[in-house]
């Protein structure tokens, strides 16, 4: 089943004061199946973030459409904006965005705070995901008493709490040391196994190589896109980086 | 060139921080500007030569050096808030190449032109309103003098000097600031979080109990000698009490709150409960600090004002007649000879009249009383005893009395048909329910005082029963003599005729009571405190303003990330909005709601001071005037609420994608 579908997504940004307008996607087409992890690589400037932001529902299109479980995004207002994406999506950050005035347990459980669950659900799903996640020990801490890997999964536990259709996840690596890295992407790659559906847009081959499919950006367009199918992650990581010089070469 | 190049900076860097540095400008131009009214009005010679000078001038001095005092706190407080927003930024010069030598170089610089933008706006402002002041004050008085040029140059000079001293230790703080901190924490110092404020639970106990102490002295008062001693105590424990409860009591609640589950777990308030444990861990001392400004505020216009409306009662009460005077003996040749002199002054006497009385102090436990008692002592009443026979003539009664009957005026005082005077018993054969008014109201320490009326046996009985008992201090028998009357100088000619037979007719011991004297008198004392008072209220309100104001910026800057976040992670903007509000109004509410408290508490003790100043009439004003001062105080509080509340809400949006 086709979780995400996104038709010729375009998106122009226009100046306020001056005629020239820039493109920052020019006609995005993919899909991505339910308990698929789609990784979406590209380089500084190629429309990655405009994507996600378009995806997370922050910004809207100038053109083209997505449809979030065969529900159009446009059609939905403002206002229900909120509420959709809290139903419907999950986030993990690349500077974890967890609030400082509440410790582990509470972050993860604000989701569920905001969609106004029962206390009871709320602590039953919590035990699951921090158990899975192994952070139960660390609930009752502050986030800045543990570490940046350990954060990085409680932002995890957070987006995953919900049972969202989808995780958007936004270099979630990024602020990572390679170790944790690891950890974090061994995470991603459980949590999928166990069927949820990830999209995440990052700058490592590394991260990227957990990915079932890989699609590379270039210039507002998908340029390349490649299947992990049976390939180890060693494999998987050789020809992204084949695929990543080839783009930097194309570049010029 | 190279100072140009700092000032130049300097200049740059406030403009930057306008959001910081205007406000911090003007509260000190504001104070500044209160500094040089009430400086020139305490230095000026129009008002020292007016009937009430002395009284205004003492007032003044006094207000200039509290106004002093205050703008040393108030200026080091918002400097606090300022310094504190600027510490990463400072550091961040440091880090780029600026010795913390040039960084203090420039901080020179930003409080001179702070120092200078703040004097220039002041004094414009003192200028405008001193004029305006001075014609309330003289309006208050009801004087009417010329005016003539305002400004004051020692006024001026005594400002100029003193915020310059001022800005002086301001600038040495900063630098102290400077020296001490390093770049390095300055920089991580945002990425730091903090750990969840522990409960205090001694603390807030102790709070808990101070403030209900000092409300317990409050209320346990019975009369006015007791309220004035323990008034001050009573504040000082509210005050200890307000700010242990602010500072402890706030998290300990909120820790309560937090536990229960069912409670906190909901939208409304999850992130209000969390969000206000961190606030009120850094704000206690600020919101307690409003609160206590408030209570003061409201107490110093309340009672000025009651008192000052009530000053015709008052007057009315202690003076029952225009001119009068008291006599410790009597003969009819006496009073015709006065009458004469005054005639002969051409001075007309339309009314006179002439009462037999006798003032003392007992001390009063349930409603027995005993004689030996000071009027200083803590439970004294007095004791005013009237003769029938010229109580009947001048009120047109016609009350028999038997010996050892009376008829009593005791408000308050449930005497059950009896009197007792130590051992002595006295019937009551009537109880009046109006005062008697012809005779001067007692000023006097207690809660109640009584008034007798006994025929001449049981008169003399009472007289010989405090005579024996108190010896020497024993009061004597008085008469009253009052009088209307109708001429030029009628005051200036009934006064010195009352010493000349004073001095012919030494052992009646004549002395005058002129109601129009009293009464400039008392204008003078209440109208120092009227203005005293209110001027204070504005210092205050300024100084609560510009604590709001930075309270609500400084935490606006604080929440502006986590508010990115919870939008990014699924709070709609109208959550939001709600949250900021619900926060906004516990936290700016909360003083206000707690000074109200405090007023209804401190309400009995005022009203107990009140009667000592004004008589009873005080404390009837009182009410009202509680009432209105709170009122109005309420909307200016919200007033000031939404407008600052505007900018946390656009500084908590505004980086928002």
């Amino acid at each position: 089943m086709k979780i995400l579908e996104v038709n010729n997504l375009k998106k122009v940004y226009t100046s306020r004061f001056s005629a020239s307008t820039t493109s920052a996607l020019n006609g995005i087409n993919f899909t991505v199946e339910e308990g698929e992890f789609v990784a979406i690589m590209g380089e500084s400037g190629s429309g990655k973030t405009t994507l996600l932001n378009i995806l997370s529902g922050i910004d809207r299109p100038t053109g083209g459409r997505i449809l979030l479980k065969g529900k159009n995004m446009a059609d939905i207002k403002d206002k229900e904006m909120t509420e959709f994406r809290r139903d419907n999506l999950g986030f993990v950050f690349q500077d974890f965005n967890l609030l400082d005035t509440f410790n582990n347990r509470d972050n993860i459980l604000l989701p569920l705070v905001l969609a106004r669950q029962d206390i009871k659900a709320m602590e039953l799903k919590l035990k699951k995901v921090a158990a899975s996640l192994g952070i139960t020990s660390l609930l009752t801490k502050y986030p800045f008493e543990v570490s940046g890997g350990q954060r990085q999964r409680v932002a995890v536990a957070r987006a995953i709490i919900n049972k969202p259709s989808i995780i958007l996840a936004d270099e979630p690596t990024g602020a990572l040391d390679s170790r944790s890295s690891d950890d974090l992407l061994n995470v991603f790659d459980m949590i999928n196994h166990q069927g949820q559906t990830i999209l995440m847009v990052t700058h490592s081959a590394k991260a990227a190589s957990y990915a079932s499919r890989v699609l590379f950006i270039k210039d507002g367009q998908i340029f390349h896109q490649l299947y992990k199918a049976d390939d180890s992650y060693e494999q998987m990581f050789e020809r992204i980086s084949d695929t990543i010089t080839l783009l930097a070469k194309g570049a010029n | 060139m190279k100072g140009l190049f700092y000032l130049h900076f300097a200049f740059d860097n406030l403009r930057k921080n306008k959001r910081i540095y205007v406000p911090f400008i003007l509260s000190s131009a504001g104070i500044l500007g209160m500094l040089y009214i009430i400086a020139s009005l305490a230095m000026n010679e129009t008002l020292t030569n007016t009937l009430y000078g002395q009284y205004i001038m003492a007032f003044l001095d006094m207000g200039r050096d509290l106004t002093l005092f205050f703008a040393l706190i108030f200026i080091f407080y918002t400097n606090s808030f300022v310094i504190k927003r600027r510490r990463s930024e400072l550091g961040l010069y440091n880090i780029l190449g600026l010795g913390k030598g040039h960084i203090i170089h420039v901080v020179f610089w930003e409080n001179m032109i702070c120092f200078a933008a703040s004097l220039f706006i002041g004094l414009a402002f003192g200028f405008i309103f001193e004029r305006i002041s001075f014609m309330v004050l003289l309006k208050i008085l009801a004087v009417e003098v010329a005016f003539g040029a305002m400004f004051s140059p020692g006024a001026f000079g005594y400002t100029l000097l003193m915020f310059a001293v001022l800005y002086g230790l301001l600038f040495a703080y900063d630098t102290l600031a400077i020296n001490r901190s390093k770049p390095i924490d300055l920089l991580n110092e945002k990425n730091s979080g903090e750990k969840e404020p522990r409960a205090k639970w001694l603390i807030a106990l102790l709070g808990a109990l101070s403030l209900g102490g000092g409300y317990c002295l409050a209320v346990r008062v019975t009369n006015a000698s007791e309220a004035i001693l323990y008034f001050f105590p009573a504040v000082f424990l509210v005050i200890i009490g307000t700010y242990l409860l602010f500072t402890a009591g706030s998290i300990a609640l909120l820790k309560i709150l937090k536990a229960k589950k069912g409670y906190y777990y909901q939208i409304n308030h999850f992130i209000t409960v969390a969000n206000m444990m961190y606030r009120m861990k850094k704000n206690a001392v600020g919101l307690a600090s409003i609160c206590i400004l408030s209570t003061m505020i409201l107490v110093m216009v309340a009672s000025t004002t009651s008192l000052w409306f009530s000053l015709n009662t008052t007057i009315d009460q202690l003076y029952p007649s225009d001119y009068a005077y008291n006599s410790f003996a009597i003969s009819d040749k006496v009073d015709d000879e006065f009458i004469v002199r005054l005639n002969d002054a051409d001075v007309e006497v339309k009314n006179s009249y002439r009462i037999k009385m006798l003032e003392f102090a007992v001390g009063m436990k349930d409603n027995h009383f005993t004689t030996n008692r000071s009027l200083y002592s803590l439970d004294a009443v007095v004791m005013t005893l009237v003769d029938l026979a010229d109580y009947n003539q001048l009120y047109g009664e016609d009350y028999r009395l038997a010996d050892g009957e009376v008829i009593v005026f005791a408000p308050g005082v449930d005497l059950d048909g009896q009197l007792v005077i130590d051992d002595n018993v006295f019937t009551v054969k009537k109880t009046l329910s109006q005062r008697i008014d012809k005779i001067p109201g007692t000023v006097n320490m207690s809660s109640c005082y009584l008034q007798i009326i006994a025929n001449d046996d049981t008169f003399a009985k009472i007289f010989e029963l405090q005579d024996s008992s108190y010896g020497d201090n024993a009061s004597r028998i008085e008469y009253y003599h009052g009088y209307t009357l109708d001429g030029e100088d009628a005051g200036a000619i009934f006064n010195d005729t009352v010493i000349d037979m004073a001095a012919e007719y030494p052992d009646y011991a004549f002395s005058a009571m002129i109601k129009s004297q009293a009464y400039n008198e008392l204008v003078g004392l209440y109208s120092g405190f009227l203005f005293l008072g209110s001027f204070l209220g504005i210092v205050f309100m300024m100084a609560i303003v510009s604590i709001i104001y930075y309270k609500q910026i400084s935490e606006g800057y604080e929440d502006q990330n986590r508010f990115i976040i919870m939008h990014k992670v699924g709070l709609s903007d109208s959550e939001i909005h709600k949250t900021i509000n619900s926060q906004i109004l516990l936290v700016f509410f909360a003083p206000l709601v707690m000074a109200v408290i405090h007023i209804l508490f401190a309400y009995h003790m005022i009203e107990l001071i009140i009667v000592v100043l004004s008589s009873t009439a005080g404390s009837l004003m009182l009410y009202y005037t509680f009432a209105i001062s709170t009122a109005v105080f309420a909307v200016i509080y919200v007033l000031i609420y939404f407008v600052t509340s505007k900018t946390y809400y656009r500084i908590v949006t505004e980086r928002r994608a």
